[in-house]
């Protein structure tokens, strides 16, 4: 990824980490489709994007990579608090049956969707939202993010 | 105390609730028809050496199944090999694999779609009883698939192996004609059929 890349992310307001070819974004709400628009310049493709259930509410994540060269950006985005978040599907047409299956595991309503129908759920189970987590076993973003390469002194994304 | 009921000449419901005149029941008085029913034995004969399976894979299993069809198991020993693209063509469903919620309609349409004599094997223990996501928490899996439609034969194993189908077959070929092998070239040279 040139570093042309990295700093239009860094502009963009993203808190950007880098570890060789993997790089980490924590990405506010607001700022999601600026950087969604910085990556598809950058010719970056999207792999998958999923929802996590924590303390904090849900917590979108993508994961954007190149067709030439190695490299892996990690996003993670806050969804809004009322459940609601950022259709990304005008960016990225590939995204709309991510979206729609983060819709119906979590039931997170994505704005400007063109298409929320479920994908995986029957008609008659559209509000079933079976990820929803047992508030009692909720655990706090810090808990769920990936430990392994993290050094302690840095600061996370 | 006695039911209300009555006795129809070759009923099979011995107290029919249903009076003389509207009883459907079929009776065992000749009719023009009567010497197709006794040719009914040798159709029968036909029909079951000569299955003809929906090609319907829902999941692993089915890879099981197209092994059982292919070179090494060879369904098509046992008449059992034209696997059809179209329900309106076969008479057999071999259900293999996970049956969830989304995919019970078009199941059960397809079921509906075959035409008369039909029968269905169960393959594997998702369609026989949800197998592995049969469990607290259970959301989407239809846990058996004879809650949808009805099944002659069911094998169970996650997955079972080619000879489990094959066995299945036989077991269908005896359900349909009352015997194991019913034409002497599907038999085994060596005596190892023998029940």
């Amino acid at each position: 990824m040139p570093d042309t890349t990295l700093m239009a992310l860094k502009a963009a307001g993203a808190r950007v980490r880098a570890e060789g070819s993997l790089i980490e974004a924590g990405v506010d709400t607001a700022i999601l489709k600026r950087c969604a628009l910085v990556l598809r310049d950058a010719g970056m493709y999207p792999v998958f994007m999923t929802a996590v259930h924590t303390e904090a509410g849900f917590m979108l994540c993508y994961q954007f990579a190149l067709w030439d060269s190695p490299c892996r950006v990690l996003v993670s985005t806050p969804a809004k608090n009322d459940g609601r978040a950022v259709s990304l599907t005008p960016l990225f047409p590939g995204l709309q049956w991510h979206e729609r299956e983060a819709r119906d595991m979590f039931g997170i309503i994505f704005e400007n969707h063109p298409d929320l129908r479920p994908l995986l759920l029957c008609d008659e189970d559209r509000d079933l939202q079976p990820l929803r987590k047992d508030p009692a076993r909720l655990k706090t973003p810090e808990q769920l993010t990936r430990a392994e390469h993290t050094d302690p002194d840095e600061q996370a994304p | 105390m006695d039911t209300p009921g009555h006795r129809q000449k070759g009923c099979p419901a011995p107290r029919c609730p249903v009076a003389p005149p509207n009883c459907v029941q079929p009776d065992d008085t000749p009719t023009l028809w009567y010497p197709l029913r006794l040719a009914e034995p040798i159709l029968d004969a036909c029909r079951a050496n000569s299955l003809w399976p929906l090609t319907f894979g829902l999941s692993c299993c089915a890879i099981e199944m197209m092994s059982a069809g292919m070179a090494r198991f060879d369904m098509a020993r046992y008449g059992a090999e034209v696997f059809r693209p179209s329900p309106r063509q076969a008479d057999l469903m071999i259900v293999a694999g996970t049956v969830n919620k989304k995919m019970a309609p078009v199941v059960q349409r397809l079921y509906e779609q075959m035409a008369d004599p039909k029968w269905v094997i169960a393959l594997g223990n998702c369609a026989v009883s949800g197998g592995p996501f049969a469990g607290e928490g259970n959301y989407a899996v239809i846990e058996g698939v004879d809650r949808l439609i009805p099944v002659d034969v069911y094998v169970t194993g996650c997955p079972p192996r080619p000879e489990g189908l094959l066995e299945a077959i036989f077991t269908l070929q005896e359900k349909i004609t009352g015997r194991r092998h019913p034409l002497p070239q599907n038999r085994h040279p060596h005596k190892v059929q023998k029940r």
